[in-house]
């Protein structure tokens, strides 16, 4: 039997590195220790998703239109049902980073396209990664790139390649700004073919050489007829980059920082940690897996425990996975993809470019009533497979069981969640006021179920 | 191509029937097709819960017919997931759906006059209903997919005969999904999740298989019919195209859609459309508004034309078998 | 303050999808209305005539009474340059009046904070739907996104009504006192006590509430009921936001677009009819738009996206009749297939926000532009 302290951070590295693991998984998982599952996480052996099966249940799904909606349906499906969970949290993480919007694109098809080369290159290469974003018609359409022009410069793209998703304010000028977006001019798009009354057809990127500036550009202190590329390989050098992502991984796996935009002000949460992954993303060339390791790997990882507060897509997967709420095509995955959307996480239609504001800004009054009642639904329903196993694990042990056991048990089963003493009390407290507990049976599941949805309700739950 | 021609057989594009629309004259993902009396088309429209819930309105079934008539819908609000079409020899309408594993049947005004089906694994009960086809006697085989096998019912649902189980064998079953009863009776399923089509007795014995995924024959397909003659078409729905094989399991050769002129309901709209007529012109390679997007469902009628749903497109494409055609020996 | 002596209220009633502009306000006397409209042209003789030249589509019979009421104004033409013709792109262009960049901050929002600074009440803004409209969204403010306001509230999946009380009691408990616990905890304290009194404020609002209006079956009709019924509990909202769809008519708009006009016609009706009963009228005005209107042409049996639109204004307060003006219908005078827009949809805020809710409004709508006094009646 792994120690509570072995589960525990068993099952932090799940939630962070994935969207959460039934207990049976984590005992298997600390069996096999703490490396060696860091491994199987960075190199999964797991099958794909069943995409046909989608498909063929859900058409809409495939080929989604001007609505977000059935590509946010198709998304969650692939993060619900997902056995290689690393590799769809970091297709989370890059939407995060490279934030891209249907409610521009108008065409979301194209922004899932981009997530699928997230899911097939978000351990590799951020290099790779910067170029197939910079030929990519999603991003191209929604920074403006196809309106970038050799004698109209368009300087969205080449902005928020700088600001947003490489170097950070403050490590750019507006001349260095001006000289990266001439370097893409002529990166755009082919006529794009009507939306009616077939429906959409992919867009094609094309490099037009009669609209591209090939004159001399001097960027970041190098001069040269520099195009796209090269602007990516200058950017790479700079030192600035590496901690940039650094502190993107930092925030998104470990602890929450402020925002972006204030990363030029203010100092990192944990400066050591964000050099040593900037240093090691460096030395491997931008490759993403060898940072990863080492941030999973480390003291400042494993001693992070509940220092996030979930996102509201971690809320609603990981709930539906610990439910098994949905494990695989459903009439009513249309409406779930729209749950974190309620809960204040449109994904495929983040707020701006900046991506969504994380930590405390994802609760308000709104937002945290629709997040308790979305978990809450969902822990109280007896009749859902993932539900009646935690009830097991509760009552599994011995003929009595007190108040105080029933509700360690169930925080135990939930995260293991620590709460306050006065949380506490309010839990037992409640349990208490039913009266004797008697294992087994139907009470025993409603109280215990009761019990899991008033944890869901406190504020210790909504950490992760 | 506009004409696919082989040795003695050729196929000429004639039409597309429809456009991509959530109500009226166009279809929401068209997953079946069947023949109703005096040139009437029925095409089921799967639809998409999105709009209106798990039984939304977009799910319906169209009449239509091949020279562009919109003659109604109905079944609205009816169905969760549709999925097959099959007329019975008086001319009423039977659809299955695969989550509320009923099959529902309608007279020629559309009317409901008929639902069954019982959800289980026993004999007689249905796991996920797809394909439906009937027999010459008025027996209905139902793929009933979620339990892999073929059972047969009277058209009022008694049970009668069943085949088959799941697994990857001869005679096994993964995800199977559309099927057909040729003239003589016997029946061909599309085993889906085994990328590929057998062909049974009346009685379910296994005859012979068409197509594997080696070489990427088959992906994934979804229905067949037989034309007059014993040619088998295959819709083979992961590579988006119509693979049509010899009576004897020979591939002949594939279509891969040929619409890229509009239809005259898809005409209407760009005829209204001044940005969409500007924007049409700017594309220089049209061919891709004429292939196949997931065709799933296909019919022939007796003149041998071939009516398949395309899915993706939200539209039919119709081709016509030239029969006996020889390639004149001169140079064109 | 207005009419009786209570603070103003705004709803906001979204038409989504593209309400068709040229077939609500439809110009009857126009050779070019019968001729764009081969197949879906409303005959000259079932018309509701407002004057010589338009009349409302007739199954707006309910929105013609309020009109001819003069609590009613029209405003013509409206929307913005170089539409995109994309709802989500529209939607947003009005959510956030950033028509040229993806806007981060909804003018309502922006409103609330002004109207709301220290966010004291968590039921300033109420969205009656699902999902928030950007329209609503701003930093630091909080707005009740209420999809049925029957169950509203927390912890709503325990049915038994006395164990969910005591369970709401220990919620309140567990959120209190949060001092020294950290920032962020504190923070959650705080909000979680502003959920849970935001809930209980709006739990009252059906208890309260009596009426002898009875409201259709349609979806708006609920909504507008819920909106009635937590104006009249009287808890301190001041926007309501809420929306009726899908106006998105491509095929079979016929039938489609008169079902749509029936159930708003009606439950805007019953809504006016319930907020006078209870004497609760005069501090309220609502608006009602659409993306953008459709295109001029049909298409055979519906019509496609298009650029300018219409805008109604109701209440006691509101000037009724007929503001700017109807766009050029002549071919040659079409952009693209469409009626051009002459009203920019940010000086109609402009009035909304100056004139009603009594704020500035050019940092809100980013600028100055024409507003039609349409509010003062």
């Amino acid at each position: 039997m792994a120690s509570r302290e072995d589960i525990a951070l068993m099952s932090h590295l799940m939630r962070r590195a994935g969207f959460g693991a039934s207990r049976d998984e984590i005992e298997q998982m600390c069996e096999q220790g703490y490396e060696v599952t860091v491994e199987q996480l960075l190199n999964p052996t797991g099958p794909p998703v069943d995409e046909y099966d989608l498909y063929r249940h859900h058409p809409i799904t495939e080929v989604p239109g001007g609505a977000a909606a059935p590509g946010q349906a198709a998304w969650l499906y692939f993060m619900a049902t997902t056995q290689r969970p690393l590799e769809e949290k970091m297709t989370l993480f890059w939407h995060h980073v490279f934030a891209t919007g249907n409610a521009k694109v108008d065409n979301c098809f194209h922004i899932m396209d981009q997530i699928a080369m997230f899911r097939s290159q978000g351990m590799g290469s951020y290099r790779d990664l910067l170029k197939g974003l910079a030929a990519d018609p999603a991003m191209i359409y929604w920074l403006d790139n196809n309106e970038n022009h050799k004698h109209a410069p368009n300087e969205n793209w080449g902005r928020e390649l700088l600001e947003l998703f490489s170097l950070g304010v403050g490590n750019y000028t507006e001349k260095d700004v001006f000289e990266c977006s001439r370097a893409f001019t002529g990166w755009t798009l082919d006529a794009k073919m009507p939306r009616y009354p077939y429906g959409r057809f992919p867009w094609k990127f094309v490099f037009r050489p009669e609209d591209h500036d090939y004159s001399e550009k001097t960027f970041l202190g190098q001069t040269g007829n520099f195009n796209g590329e090269d602007i990516i390989e200058i950017v790479l050098q700079q030192e600035a980059c590496s901690k940039f992502i650094a502190r993107h991984l930092y925030n998104f796996f470990v602890a929450d920082e402020p925002q972006v935009p204030a990363w030029n002000i203010e100092e990192p949460r944990n400066p050591e940690a964000v050099e040593m992954m900037a240093k090691i993303l460096v030395e491997n060339d931008y490759e993403i897996k060898p940072v990863l390791r080492a941030m999973f790997n480390s003291d400042f990882f494993k001693e992070a425990l509940n220092q996030k507060v979930k996102s509201p897509v971690e809320v609603v997967i990981g709930t539906l996975r610990g439910t098994g709420d949905l494990t695989g095509s459903d009439p009513k995955l249309e409406a779930l993809g729209k749950e974190p959307g309620y809960l204040g996480q449109d994904i495929l239609d983040p707020p701006s470019v900046e991506g969504w504001h994380t930590g405390r800004e994802w609760i308000n009054s709104g937002s945290l009533v629709k997040r308790v009642n979305f978990v809450s639904d969902r822990v109280s329903d007896t009749s859902l497979p993932g539900v009646q196993r935690m009830v097991e694990h509760v009552g599994n042990n011995g003929a009595t069981m007190s108040a105080e056991e029933l509700v360690d048990r169930c925080l135990d089963i939930m995260g293991p969640v620590e709460v306050s003493d006065l949380t506490k009390h309010e839990l037992v407290s409640n349990v208490e006021s039913g009266g004797k507990i008697e294992l087994g049976g139907e009470s025993f599941s409603q109280r215990t179920s009761e019990t899991f949805a008033l944890i869901a309700a406190t504020r210790e739950f909504q950490f992760g | 191509m506009l004409t696919t021609t082989v040795a003695g057989r050729t196929w000429n594009f004639k039409k597309a029937v429809g456009r991509n629309a959530a109500a009226g004259n166009g279809f929401t993902q068209p997953y079946d097709v069947a023949l109703g009396p005096e040139g009437v088309i029925y095409v089921l429209s799967r639809g998409a819960e999105g709009a209106g819930g798990v039984v939304a309105p977009n799910k319906r079934i169209g009449k239509v017919t091949m020279d562009d008539q919109f003659l109604g819908d109905f079944g609205h609000s009816e169905f969760t997931w549709p999925v097959a079409l099959a007329v019975d020899s008086e001319g009423n309408l039977f659809c299955s759906d695969e989550h509320l594993n009923i099959i529902a049947s309608y007279n020629e005004d559309g009317e409901r006059i008929g639902e069954w089906g019982e959800v289980g694994s026993d004999e007689g009960q249905l796991n996920g209903p797809n394909g439906i086809a009937f027999d010459a006697d008025d027996n209905l085989y139902v793929v009933d997919s979620g339990n892999g096998r073929v059972q047969k019912f009277t058209k009022d649902g008694s049970f009668l005969a069943t085949f088959g189980s799941a697994g990857s064998d001869e005679g096994q079953f993964d995800k199977p999904w559309g099927i057909t009863v040729d003239s003589s009776g016997d029946l061909f399923v599309a085993d889906w999740g085994n990328d590929r089509v057998q062909k049974f007795s009346a009685g379910g014995t296994h005859l012979m298989t068409f197509g594997s995924a080696a070489g990427g024959e088959l992906n994934h397909p979804s229905s067949v019919a037989v034309d007059s003659e014993g040619d088998v078409y295959v819709a083979d729905w992961g590579n988006k195209r119509i693979q049509i094989y010899e009576p004897d399991g020979n591939v002949i050769t594939s279509l891969h859609g040929d619409a890229v002129e509009f239809s005259a309901w898809a005409a209407e709209v760009i005829n209204a459309n001044p940005d969409a007529q500007k924007a049409y012109r700017r594309v220089q390679d049209r061919t891709q508004i004429g292939l196949l997007d997931r065709p799933v469902g296909i019919a022939i009628d007796a003149d041998d034309n071939l009516i398949i749903t395309d899915s993706t497109r939200g539209r039919l494409q119709v081709y016509t078998k030239e029969k006996d055609y020889m390639d004149p020996q001169f140079n064109l | 303050m207005a009419g009786n002596g209570k603070p103003p209220v705004l709803v906001i009633l979204q038409l989504t999808g593209g309400n068709d502009y040229f077939n609500t306000l439809i110009p009857y006397n126009d050779g070019n209305y019968y001729d764009m409209r081969p197949s879906l042209q409303v005959p000259q003789d079932r018309v509701l005539k407002l004057d010589d030249t338009l009349g409302m589509h007739p199954a707006m019979g309910p929105m013609k009474e309020i009109y001819d009421s003069g609590d009613m104004a029209i405003i013509h033409g409206i929307g913005y340059a170089n539409s995109p013709r994309s709802h989500f792109r529209s939607m947003d262009i009005w959510h956030t009046c950033e028509p040229d960049t993806v806007g981060t901050e909804g003018w309502l929002g922006r409103a609330l904070r002004e109207i709301d600074p220290k966010g004291e009440n968590p039921v300033t803004g109420v969205n009656v739907d699902q999902a928030l409209p950007r329209a609503l969204v701003a930093p630091g403010v909080s707005v009740a996104s209420v999809a049925d306001l029957s169950t509203y509230g927390l912890l709503t999946s325990i049915e038994q009504e006395d164990q969910r009380n005591q369970m709401l009691q220990r919620f309140a408990n567990m959120y209190g006192p949060a001092v020294g616990t950290g920032q962020v905890m504190e923070y959650l304290g705080q909000t979680g006590l502003d959920a849970l009194k935001g809930a209980d404020i709006l739990k009252v609002a059906p208890e309260q509430y009596s009426s002898s209006v009875e409201y259709g079956s349609s979806p708006i009709a609920k909504k507008l009921k819920d909106i009635a019924q937590i104006h009249t509990a009287d808890v301190g909202t001041r926007v309501f936001y809420t929306s009726h769809g899908s106006f998105d008519t491509h095929a079979a708009q016929a039938a489609l677009h008169a079902g749509l006009w029936t159930e708003v016609s009606e439950a805007v009706a019953d809504f006016w009819d319930d907020l006078r009963e209870h004497d609760a009228d005069q501090n309220v005005i609502m608006f009602m738009f659409s993306e953008f209107g459709r295109r001029v042409r049909d298409n055979g049996s519906g019509t496609d996206h298009g650029a300018a639109g219409a805008a109604f204004a109701i209440g006691p307060s509101i000037k009724g009749g007929m503001y700017s003006e109807y766009p050029q219908t002549r071919p040659e005078a079409l952009e693209q297939g469409d009626l051009v827009p002459n009203q920019d949809y940010r000086g109609v805020y402009s009035t909304i926000l100056e004139d009603w809710l009594h704020l500035e409004a050019a940092p809100i709508v980013n600028g100055q532009f024409e507003a039609p006094a349409f509010i003062g009646a």
